[in-house]
């Protein structure tokens, strides 16, 4: 995958260049967002049912390697790579296959497949321009712009999901690598203060008056 | 509208996240929409209260160049300004602030550039991005919902 820094998020070239750049280039960021939401996680912390749906992290990423390469790919009818859980005519696709890693599939090489979608999505998208119309599953027809704003879209809600499953496993939390505060300059102690206020220990002028004081 | 021109494909998206924030910041009981998975997590209300804040900050300010400048507010970014606002009061709050965000930026040119703190930025870019944010904290209140209430997500 491209590395890109999320730098480019603001790149003046991209904040204020044309269509086609700016939605690629923040498709590749939310890819790696999500990716880098993983980092650092044992294979049994990803693959551990966090809710009540059993969503867990790895589902995520096999989920998404579909989504990204039937969307971006097969929607405007080109070839992609067949995954392995995609082949033949395994019922349980259909019942939550993809969004779990059976024990045959180790986090590691689902990550990679995820990684190979999301290149020859771009590949795909490099040879198509916006105005391409293809085919959502449920038949409607949709331009090449919907359907990557579709996909960030989807990258991006999963990786809200992430957000918060990360952050019951470790304690991690982060918008991504280089703006990981969520709130500019915080600390626990502020944490601390913000919890306070939010069980009603803290008045709201009290509140204000801390945040004040740490300007 | 699937097929349709840059404009028309932006405000289907945004709108998209919006409806679905919405959707899931209705039917809590107050306790439920003040409720956070862990400490640093935050509650479907504040979610909601900070996005509101956000269309305010970015297109009310930013590209409208409204006088109201919510990060001039200590509570900014919005989330703590929940406060003990019922949740329905909140939603309208939020509708409200996405409509007078249509009002400034639909039919507008989505080259047109303002200065940022970043640099120039185009009217195209806070769009994405507004789109990027507002589906990022849908997936906040889509975990958030269903450990409250089993309500899954679409």
């Amino acid at each position: 995958m491209t590395e890109l820094n999320v730098i480019h998020l603001f790149e003046p070239k991209l904040a204020t260049g044309d269509e086609k750049a700016l939605l690629r280039t923040h498709l590749v960021l939310a890819q790696q967002d999500l990716l880098w939401k993983l980092e650092g996680l044992s294979d049994e912390q990803l693959r551990r049912p966090m809710t009540k749906t059993s969503t867990n992290l790895i589902g995520i990423i096999k989920h998404l390697t579909g989504v990204t390469a039937h969307y971006l790919i097969s929607s405007f009818g080109r070839e992609r790579e067949i995954y392995a859980w995609e082949e033949g005519d395994e019922p349980e696709f259909w019942f939550g296959g993809d969004m779990w890693a059976t024990p045959d599939e180790s986090p590691a090489d689902l990550i990679a497949a995820y990684r190979r979608a999301c290149e020859a999505s771009l590949v795909a998208l490099d040879a198509m321009d916006l105005d391409t119309v293809g085919t959502h599953h449920t038949g409607v027809k949709v331009s090449l712009r919907w359907m990557i704003l579709n996909v960030l879209t989807d990258t991006l809600r999963h990786t809200g999901h992430a957000d918060i499953l990360r952050e019951a496993i470790d304690g991690s939390v982060g918008v991504d690598p280089i703006l990981s505060n969520t709130v500019d300059g915080t600390d626990d102690e502020y944490w601390s203060k913000f919890r306070q206020r939010v069980t009603g220990e803290l008045t709201r002028d009290e509140w204000i008056a801390y945040c004040k004081s740490r300007d | 509208m699937q097929t349709g021109t840059e404009a028309e494909v932006l405000k289907l998206m945004l709108d998209f996240q919006r409806v679905e924030m919405v959707r899931l910041a209705t039917g809590l009981t107050a306790e439920q929409a003040a409720w956070r998975p862990h400490d640093e997590a935050n509650s479907i209300a504040e979610m909601i209260s900070h996005l509101a804040w956000v269309e305010r900050w970015w297109f009310g300010h930013v590209f409208g160049g409204s006088a109201l400048n919510p990060k001039d507010d200590p509570l900014w970014p919005g989330f703590a300004a929940a406060g003990e606002r019922p949740i329905a009061e909140l939603v309208e709050f939020y509708v409200e602030a996405w409509k007078e965000s249509d009002v400034v930026w639909v039919g507008a040119d989505l080259e047109e550039v303002v200065p940022t703190k970043h640099g120039p930025t185009s009217l195209r870019w806070i769009v994405v991005h507004l789109i990027e944010e507002t589906a990022r904290h849908a997936g906040h209140a889509d975990i958030t919902r269903q450990m409250l209430d089993g309500t899954r997500s679409t």
